[in-house]
């Protein structure tokens, strides 16, 4: 099996087990994003796969060979560190030139390829300069560049995009893909930001805990959470949980009193899977009292409570809300979700499809 | 933010003044001026007549063979005692900078030397050498080596050389080993990422961002070796043997203390003010650049 394969590995610092038995197989090529809550341990898996740091126990191989013991300079694999970590008292094309000299490529293959690589980040006038001399977003390209010369067997990336401010952020984003697909670098990029998971990846791994809570297509990941953890990660705003049961017809009900003898579930409602009005066929009516108005642009944010008392959101496109006063909303049957409240996981339905 | 207080009229600051003023020319401008007085007056040896010398003393200075001898020897001094301790720094620095074992005992021990007075150091290492009774010398006999610094011209200034290092390295690997831990972690990882190891990263990446500290601690040393060895010298050669040890510093003492040629030993300390008053602005502007960053 080519690309990079995880095999069950573990990792404790002392007593506090981070990583709880990771499986992973990215393809040659592909860019898969690890994403979690801060403390989930994903930048640990980076940093293990990189052999900065040695797996508890598990196995780690990149293109059929088992890199688990060796050392980073025998692993060819270039890594994006989160705060740039560039050489602060070299210049650019040395900071970009330096794992290949260390690597004893000839002087003009060396010149070569940091040109080619400036080229394509657009940093070529930068070169004689000090990172000092450099705004966030120069140093992120350079740092970007000093992996890319490398022409290594993997790319990781360990939040690269975190320091720079929103607008840089977007559009970095949107080069870095270009980049990975262009170049064709399998690829690990840690985040824990979702819409760069979901723009970035052509799979996402979340994280929770330590352990792995879902591995697939963003678009599959977001249709389908897999448990409550990865709900409330990824999508935005976040999913609403609310308590509730399945009669015994298999209808869901939001609970405003004994569950009976249903059973009882946590419903996901997204905000934006949310319609105005009183539901025809088998939608959940949802009776909302908006208290607030968050204008997002093309769309507005009501956040409020429903008659359950539960806090709840919902997203739509602009109108005259009365704030305070019950308004009727619906959700199709085939858009909520339904978790297990004791365990956390999916429990059905089986829809919605990626949309 | 800064406080301050504005005290009107002029009484209550002078008063305020006074202390420090007082201090400052008694025991600093006073023997300066007396000093340099003195290096431009030619006394009689029992100090009752003076006439005025001009730069004789200063001539008299740099054209005697025995005063070029103690620049060169004090040179080779400093420059010994600078290297061996700052070296030893560096290296003890980077091991306690790695992640190991029972690192916190390590360094407190690394430390303990520095709170030891020099002139305490200066006996300790006295008996430690002596030719006779010294712990070090009979290792070395053992060895086969004949050890005897209070005969042998290089023995003693390696003797003085050693005593003075050992306790500067203390000093020295404190700010090392702070400079060392201001480095990101990120940037060595990066470095390690780019295949750099062992001496290489150490080389490349680790010496040139520890680089102002160095020099700071470059010219701290050679004032440390140049100034503040007089005691430990002392104590373990008197300048001995013949003026196999004997530094600029101790050269003064001899010449003006023991020899009373008061004339001579005044140009020589006016000569090491003017060096001392070059190092510390050196040291001031290494200070203003590591302040700066």
């Amino acid at each position: 099996m080519a690309g990079l394969v995880l095999d069950q590995v573990r990792k404790s610092f002392g007593r506090t087990e981070v990583l709880r038995g990771i499986d992973l197989d990215v393809a040659p090529g592909e860019m898969v994003v690890v994403v979690g809550a801060s403390g989930c341990g994903k930048s640990t898996l980076l940093r293990l796969v990189a052999g900065l740091e040695q797996p508890s126990s598990g196995r780690i191989m990149l293109d059929g060979e088992d890199i688990t013991a060796r050392d980073p300079a025998a692993r060819d694999i270039a890594m994006v560190f989160q705060h740039y970590a560039l050489y602060p008292h070299m210049s650019v094309f040395d900071n970009m030139a330096y794992g290949l000299k260390v690597r004893r490529l000839p002087r003009a293959e060396i010149a070569a390829r940091v040109e080619e690589a400036a080229q394509m980040l657009h940093i070529s006038p930068l070169l004689g300069r000090k990172p000092r001399e450099l705004s966030g977003g120069q140093r992120q390209r350079v740092a970007i560049g000093r992996a890319v010369v490398r022409k290594p067997r993997l790319f990781l990336f360990d939040e690269p995009l975190s320091s720079l401010d929103a607008r840089l952020r977007t559009s970095m984003r949107a080069e870095i893909k270009r980049l990975q697909r262009r170049l064709g670098v399998t690829s690990l990029y840690v985040t824990h930001d979702q819409h760069e998971a979901m723009s970035l990846g052509d799979r996402i791994l979340v994280l929770n805990e330590g352990r792995p809570a879902q591995l697939g297509p963003p678009m599959e990941i977001y249709a389908r959470p897999a448990d409550t953890a990865v709900a409330e990660l990824i999508g935005d705003p976040p999913m609403n949980l609310l308590p509730g049961w399945l009669d015994a017809n298999g209808r869901v009900r939001l609970e405003t009193g004994d569950a009976g003898n249903g059973r009882s579930v946590l419903v996901g409602i997204r905000p934006e899977d949310v319609a105005g009005g009183r539901p025809d066929g088998d939608g959940l009516a949802l009776g909302f009292t908006p208290d607030t108005v968050e204008p997002m642009g093309a769309e507005v944010l009501l956040v409020g409570r429903l008659e359950t008392g539960a806090a709840f959101s919902v997203r739509t496109l602009p109108a005259s809300f009365a704030l305070g006063s019950r308004l009727d909303f619906h959700c199709p049957a085939q858009r909520l979700h339904l978790f297990d409240p004791g365990s956390g996981q999916r429990i059905g339905p089986a829809g919605p499809a990626a949309r | 933010m800064e406080r301050r207080t504005i005290f009107p009229g002029w009484a209550t600051p002078a008063l305020l003044l006074v202390p420090q003023m007082a201090l400052t020319v008694l025991l600093f401008l006073w023997p300066t001026a007396v000093a340099v007085r003195a290096s431009v007056m030619r006394a009689d040896p029992f100090g009752l007549s003076e006439t005025f010398a001009g730069l004789d003393n200063f001539t008299a200075l740099f054209t005697d063979p025995l005063y070029l001898a103690a620049i060169g020897r004090t040179l080779v001094f400093c420059g010994a005692v600078t290297g061996l301790a700052l070296g030893l720094a560096v290296l003890l620095a980077v091991f306690a900078d790695a992640d190991i074992r029972g690192r916190g005992a390590y360094r407190a021990a690394l430390v303990w030397p520095y709170a030891v007075a020099p002139a305490a150091a200066g006996v300790i290492w006295a008996l430690l050498l002596h030719p006779q009774i010294g712990g070090v010398a009979g290792l070395l006999k053992h060895l086969g080596i004949a050890w005897n610094y209070k005969l042998n011209d290089t023995q003693a200034m390696i003797a003085v050389v050693g005593a003075s290092a050992w306790r500067q390295v203390s000093y020295n690997f404190i700010f090392v080993l702070a400079g060392l831990q201001s480095i990101p972690r990120t940037i060595i990882d990066a470095a390690r990422m780019d295949g750099a190891r062992g001496w290489r990263r150490f080389r490349t990446i680790l010496l040139p961002m520890l680089a102002p500290t160095l020099a700071f601690l470059v010219v701290v040393n050679l004032v440390y070796s140049a100034f503040e060895t007089f005691g430990t010298i002392e104590a373990l050669t008197q300048g001995g043997p013949g003026r196999a040890t004997q530094t600029l510093m101790v050269k003064v003492y001899r010449d003006g203390v023991v020899n009373l040629d008061l004339g001579a030993s005044a140009a020589q300390s006016v000569v090491l003010m003017a060096l001392v008053m070059g190092l510390t602005a050196l040291q001031f502007h290494f200070l203003r650049r590591r302040g700066g960053r």
